[in-house]
């Protein structure tokens, strides 16, 4: 049995990352350098990611290879495409436990590669740990400070009043 | 030069030099001049310039330290994302957004951060939510403005004049709407006729609850037949509308609850699925038919095809009730929930067979879950992978018809567990027993019978276990694939019942060579109080070595609240 074909990723930092091709056309970006450069030995250079980063990204597309790729234009109104939207699944929770910094390369590195299910997981993610905090928790969480001024800051909490009888 | 003036030339001079970069016309031997010479105004003057250089500076200081802290915020990590992808993030909160307890979402990310008031301002998708009881008017204005075009969702429980001018002057971008309790009779009604007919074009989905009994006659004239709409959802509980013009072409989801009198006749129900043929979830739920209308119920006389159906729910009473359900075809349908059948006649033998008939197809459908709620009766499919017939306080009527409608589709199943959660008559358990006994696609049995009903020295009439025994005596390869048994034992006799079906498998193998495959695993359960282990050590070690591999389990339970505790708690132990 002939092995599979696989690609040379090379990250921001010249690390090589040797894949099989099915694993590496998870991302939209590498598919289509894929085609449009044709079959290559030379690495595929991703300035945008580093190695650590690209090893989870690889860690991603490696658990996901055998999924069905994401529809170009799926109607997010759909049930079924609503539920993949907000639902992490298990292992990809698990995935997603890292710290704040890696949270967004990954979900960085997703956005640049193209991989709209990671995407997906990561903002998720970053949605969840919003969901349900003051603004003031939410500052905390992520170590963002106050920089309105009392005077914008009064205006907007005007403009957002709620209704007097709640 | 005496001190005191020498000190007051110093301060003079000092702080004259550090003003002079804002009034360079400021000469210092002016000022102690001016102070020499009266010094009230002169040192008032000098106080006045030097409090308003220090709020200068103040203000300067401020936008200093708001501009640090802008920068700040602008290396973090989170902030790094790229604005569209905050948004979309500000999106997904939304995802399963509750009216109450999220109506505060946008406004809370508003007011994190600068970056993040100008990511939010600018996604107009953030602000299409509306709930009247949420969101104060001021909002509501706000709300008009930064979703732009978009498609709006909305929540009216108080129709209140300067929220319903907001709202009824974006029915063109009207989406998904929800009137909860609505005022009273008649109050709205002409509002969202007139609002209704004079096109919503975004209008996916309608729901509108009422608490009250209209004025007779009133009913709402909401749509229009010609009307353009694309309508995929409308759920109405306890609107009497007119119920002829339920005609969408995009309709997937209706949902139907009304009082006596506003709800729809079987004939009108019947004509609503006609014409809205391509519904895939129906729910009509705890509601009493309407008498039929004679000339409506002559004109649908026919079945209805619901080729699309995937999700039926009914739940409704009255004299025609029972007359609707055969009446409909639904092959495609994943999960049934039937909650009543007939109260006027609980064995009505026509909407039992159609269901029955309708469990027996499901058998093939992937993914279905059935259940018939006054019957205790479900049967699930995981993917055609494996079937469970689960039965409690069945009707054995409605059973026998299962029986007779599905074996086909059982046979053909790859795998299936059937599931007794009580006892029925020895006839009836008999009956079932030796229907089945032939399938090889039963895999597992489970007798998961109530408390115990040990009858003296006398066989137990509906013990299970001994039908079980019975049938695998007299027919031949009976249950032949059967790897698990799973069942009640409390007393000696069902013990004894137990030790014969394991000995009538464990001959079949000798005998039967390939044909009868061995038993994998033998499941015990017993009342805590009875102990087993004790009474009946010596058969139960003589059951497990006629098991391959002596897989013989057993569990101690103490009964408790009775049967349904009982299965809860075996149920967990899996």
């Amino acid at each position: 049995m002939s092995a599979a074909p696989q690609v040379t990723l090379e990250s921001s930092d010249g690390e090589k990352f040797k894949v099989d091709k099915e694993v590496a056309e998870r991302s939209v970006l590498i598919k289509n350098m894929i085609e449009d450069v044709g079959e290559s030995d030379n690495p595929i250079p991703l300035p945008n990611v580093n190695a650590s980063v690209l090893k989870k990204v690889l860690e991603y597309c490696e658990h996901h290879r055998g999924d069905p790729l994401p529809a170009a234009d799926a109607d997010p109104s759909n049930d079924d495409n609503r539920k993949r939207a907000t639902e992490i699944s298990d292992w990809d929770q698990k995935f997603i436990q890292v710290d704040q910094e890696m949270l967004f390369e990954i979900i960085l590195a997703a956005n640049y590669m193209d991989i709209k299910p990671l995407l997906d997981v990561g903002c998720k993610t970053v949605a969840n740990m919003i969901k349900g905090k003051t603004p003031e928790e939410i500052r905390k969480l992520f170590n963002i400070v106050n920089d309105f001024t009392p005077e914008e800051e009064a205006q907007i909490k005007k403009e957002n009043e709620w209704a007097e009888d709640r | 030069m005496d001190p005191t003036t020498a000190a007051l030339q110093d301060l003079v001079y000092t702080l004259c030099q550090r003003l002079k970069s804002r009034d360079p016309s400021l000469e210092w031997n002016d000022v102690l001049n001016n102070i020499r010479k009266t010094p009230t105004r002169g040192f008032s003057a000098l106080a006045l310039a030097s409090e308003s250089v220090l709020q200068e500076v103040q203000h300067e200081c401020d936008e200093a330290i708001v501009t640090a802290r802008e920068h700040y915020n602008a290396c973090l990590p989170v902030n790094s994302l790229p604005s569209e992808l905050l948004a979309y993030i500000f999106q997904l909160g939304l995802e399963d957004y509750e009216w109450y307890t999220d109506g505060d979402h946008p406004a809370v990310v508003s007011l994190v951060c600068r970056q993040w008031n100008t990511v939010a301002v600018n996604s107009p998708g953030l602000w299409t939510r509306w709930c009247d009881d949420v969101d104060g008017p001021a909002r509501l204005k706000r709300g008009r403005i930064l979703s732009k075009s978009m498609g709006l969702a909305f929540y009216c429980r108080n129709i209140i004049s300067d929220v319903w001018d907001d709202v009824s002057a974006e029915v063109g971008r009207w989406q998904d709407v929800l009137f909860d309790f609505c005022g009273g009779p008649n109050l709205w009604f002409d509002d969202l006729e007139r609002l209704g007919k004079q096109n919503a074009p975004k209008l996916r989905k309608l729901e509108i609850h009422t608490n009250w009994y209209p004025t007779p006659h009133r009913t709402l004239d909401l749509f229009d037949p010609h009307d353009p709409c694309r309508l995929e959802d409308l759920a109405l509980y306890n609107v009497p509308v007119v119920w002829e013009a339920l005609n969408f072409e995009h309709l997937r989801r209706l949902q139907i609850c009304d009082f006596p009198s506003m709800a729809p006749s079987r004939a009108e129900l019947l004509r609503i699925l006609e014409l809205n043929s391509r519904l895939e979830y129906l729910c009509l739920s705890d509601m009493e038919l309407n008498p039929e209308t004679p000339e409506l119920s002559t004109i649908i006389n026919h079945p209805v095809s619901m080729d699309f159906l995937s999700y039926l729910e009914v739940n409704l009473y009255g004299q025609t009730a029972d007359d609707l359900v055969p009446m409909m075809r639904f092959p495609h349908c994943k999960e049934i929930k039937i909650w009543k059948i007939s109260s006027s006649d609980p064995d009505s033998v026509s909407t039992l067979t159609h269901l029955m008939k309708a469990i027996g197809n499901s058998i093939a459908v992937e993914k279905t879950r059935l259940s018939v709620d006054c019957l205790d009766f479900e049967i699930s499919t995981d993917g055609g992978q494996k079937v469970e017939v689960c039965i409690e306080n069945a009707a054995e009527l409605a059973l026998s018809e299962f029986i007779k409608v599905s074996i086909d589709a059982l046979a053909a199943s790859p795998a299936v567990t059937l599931l007794l959660k009580d006892n029925f008559s020895y006839q009836w358990t008999m009956h079932i027993i030796s229907a089945l006994a032939p399938l090889q696609s039963i895999t597992a049995l489970e007798f998961l019978a109530g408390p115990p009903y040990d009858n003296g020295d006398d066989v137990d009439v509906c013990n299970p276990l001994e039908c079980l025994a019975q049938v695998m005596q007299q027919v031949q390869h009976a249950f032949s694939r059967l790897r698990r048994i799973k069942c009640c034992v409390n007393t000696v006799s069902e013990l004894e019942s137990l030790r014969r079906v394991v000995l009538c498998r464990h001959q079949a193998i000798v005998g039967q060579e390939n044909a009868v495959k061995p038993l994998e695993e033998v499941d015990v359960g017993h009342e805590k109080d009875w102990d087993l282990q004790d009474r009946c050590d010596a058969v139960l070690d003589e059951i497990k070595a006629l098991i391959p591999g002596g897989n013989l389990k057993i569990l101690s339970q103490r009964w408790g609240t009775g049967p349904m505790a009982w299965n809860a708690s075996w149920r967990r132990s899996d």
